[in-house]
């Protein structure tokens, strides 16, 4: 077999296994943990995750990283609650609408102005931070006169599977069909290998770039929507932590961080790891602040495994290339 | 570098003009239109406020110029704090401060190793040591502010003042000077520009480059040690949410500064100039009676600005460039 499908299943496999490993542990050592409630609940919290996680792929796939989609999630959800009563429930397609608005911003400043990822998405982070506090009273939470009809939505389980989960399912299935095939996926993969490459047989790859902060942003925006469906209110200084989160998920899902690598089910692992852990923790009692440092080191070592996979199964290992 | 090497050599001295001349379009444009802006005391108070970002600021020019990124300095300041005044009672103000100290210097010591030796990537570990130094502090200080017990030691590095001056502005001031001595003077700083602009290149030409980012990452836990004691003396407590978006505010101080953050450019007087500009601009959002919101909006616009105008000119370049027949 050749070096890089080796590579590439390796990479793949790390999430499904950690995740196995964490499932038999904490259903061992945890009281309740093996559950169908507590699995229907790992799977709920998940979706939000789930979402910002799919998107950080995306840009990650075509050598980019996006800081803002905690924030821009944050944002759509006091968008989806402001506007809530008086538009009803079409409130949460304009969370979506927001979303696109930021990822359209960030595609914008990184595919065709050439500024640093980093950078642009910083820039729009803090606006979004700046706008979901300018609309809502500085930072307080929105309540909606009535989100009844969304709340009573959210928590319904069909066939045992909380519908929650539906949004997150069907993006997920979307983006792999996208990925595996049509051209545009195929475009995602040859701009994220090497753009230059891309641009010299004919594919544009500053517009592919820019999809992929445009997808990124939609999906945002969708995953403040389920936020906003989930609690009944708007938050707008929610989600500090997400982009992080997303990230770690990402990686430790096999995306690689050079751009060009990336599959859609092992991310969903990945996300179902990070819930899985937190939710075992939370159950035992550990402090928080514990929790956070597990996740901290979650990251390290995923960026160790991708350095340790990249090393073991390829030759270049210069410095620099990540 | 192809861009710099094209350069007409009158657009290059008119982008070292604009580096200076932007800070001075702020300040007169807040001179103008921004009640009580131009008082001693409300200029002190800017530079105050502004000295501790640029400290920390220093630090991230040296790691942007060798080709890394740091975000873990809002938590590095953080955890610094907390065991500042956990130590304070029991070794004393000055010792409790140098232990402080010496953890930030740590700190950057793990980031370089991490990223120098075993060549992870900087933004990916700077992420996690941003929660894992965040847990910590938390953890040690049982996630309340902890209050130093009240003593003009302890007060002195934030609000203290020498021959009249603010210590934190004199701090700063020599934080620039060293910035500037070392960039522009050693062989350490001289090679972080290679190091930064080609690695490959720099490990080729016989320099030690992995131990020339390694000591970036050490430098920069310096001044971000520094700029931790100064805010941890200024608020006298040790807390876990001391300065949480930092790195993110250093990021942006570079960012509208022009320094690129794909390594080998940057100068001290740069930081400078960009410092001032959103120290100003903050102080002129709080003197109009602005919320929070249109801060962040403010700054958002500025960095967008910072980044994309110099884009533009490169833009219309190409234009011009296609209209004439594309020639060469």
């Amino acid at each position: 077999m050749k070096a890089s499908t080796i590579n590439r299943q390796a990479r793949f496999l790390v999430a499904p296994g950690a995740l196995l490993l964490v499932l038999l542990m904490a259903g061992a050592l945890v009281a309740d943990y093996a559950s169908l409630g507590n699995l229907q609940n790992i799977g709920s919290q998940a979706v939000i995750l789930a979402l910002l996680a799919l998107g950080q792929m995306l840009v990650m796939l075509v050598r980019g990283f996006d800081i803002s989609v905690g924030a821009v999630a944050a944002c759509s959800s006091t968008v989806a609650a402001l506007t809530m009563d008086w538009l009803g429930t079409p409130s949460i397609a304009l969370a979506v609408v927001v979303g696109l608005l930021f990822g359209g911003l960030n595609g914008l400043l990184i595919a065709y102005l050439r500024v640093q990822p980093i950078v642009a998405t910083l820039c729009s982070m803090i606006a979004a931070q700046g706008l979901a506090r300018l609309i809502s009273d500085d930072g307080q939470p929105v309540v909606p006169i009535d989100a009844s009809a969304l709340t009573d939505l959210a928590f319904q389980n069909v066939a045992g599977i909380p519908l929650l989960l539906a949004p997150a399912l069907v993006c997920m299935l979307l983006v792999g069909l996208i990925l595996k095939k049509f051209t545009l996926g195929r475009h995602l993969f040859m701009v994220g290998c090497d753009p230059q490459a891309a641009s010299l047989v004919g594919v544009d790859s500053r517009r592919v770039t820019c999809i992929a902060y445009l997808a990124c942003g939609a999906l945002a925006g969708l995953a403040g929507a389920v936020l906003f469906c989930k609690t009944g209110t708007g938050l707008p200084t929610e989600g500090v932590s997400w982009a992080l989160q997303s990230v770690a998920a990402a990686v430790i899902g096999g995306t690689a961080l050079r751009g060009g690598t990336a599959s859609v089910w092992p991310v969903f692992f990945g996300v179902l790891l990070i819930q899985a852990l937190e939710t075992a923790l939370n159950i035992e009692g550990v402090s928080p602040f514990i929790a956070e440092i597990v996740m901290g080191l979650i990251i390290l070592v995923a960026g160790g495994l991708d350095r340790l996979i990249l090393r073991l199964f390829s030759s270049s290992t210069a410095y620099g290339e990540s | 570098m192809t861009t710099l090497i094209k350069q007409h050599p009158a657009i290059a001295l008119g982008s070292r003009i604009g580096v200076i001349a932007v800070p001075l379009l702020v300040f007169f444009l807040c001179v103008l239109f921004v009640p009580r802006f131009l008082s001693v005391d409300n200029l002190q108070n800017v530079l105050r406020v502004g000295s501790i970002l640029l400290i920390a600021a220093c630090g991230q020019t040296g790691i942007l110029i060798v080709g890394g990124i740091d975000f873990s300095m809002g938590s590095a300041v953080a955890l610094l704090s907390v065991v500042t005044v956990i130590l304070a009672p029991e070794l004393g103000v000055a010792l409790a401060f140098t232990g402080g100290i010496c953890v930030a210097v740590l700190v950057g010591l793990c980031n370089g190793l991490l990223i120098a030796y075993l060549k992870l990537p900087a933004f990916l570990v700077t992420l996690g040591m941003l929660l894992v130094l965040h847990g910590l502090a938390s953890l040690l200080s049982g996630g309340m502010p902890l209050d130093a017990a009240p003593s003009p030691g302890f007060l002195w590095l934030g609000s203290g003042h020498v021959a009249g001056i603010p210590v934190p502005i004199i701090l700063a001031l020599l934080a620039v000077l060293s910035l500037h001595g070392l960039l522009r003077y050693t062989l350490v700083g001289r090679s972080w520009y290679l190091v930064g602009t080609n690695f490959n290149a720099a490990l080729n030409a016989g320099l030690p480059a992995r131990r020339m980012v390694l000591l970036a990452y050490i430098v920069a836990g310096l001044f971000c040690a520094l700029a931790g004691a100064i805010l941890t003396s200024r608020v006298g407590s040790g807390q876990p949410n001391l300065y949480p978006d930092l790195a993110f505010a250093t990021i942006a101080v570079c960012a509208i500064s022009g320094i690129p953050l794909n390594g080998g450019r940057g100068s001290a007087v740069q930081v400078v100039c960009g410092t001032l500009i959103i120290a100003m601009l903050n102080n002129a959002v709080v003197l109009l009676n602005l919320t929070s919101a249109w801060q962040q909006l403010l700054m958002a616009l500025v960095i967008g600005a910072a980044v994309v105008l110099p884009q533009l000119s490169n833009v219309r370049r190409r234009c011009v460039h296609l209209l004439r027949g594309n020639a060469q």
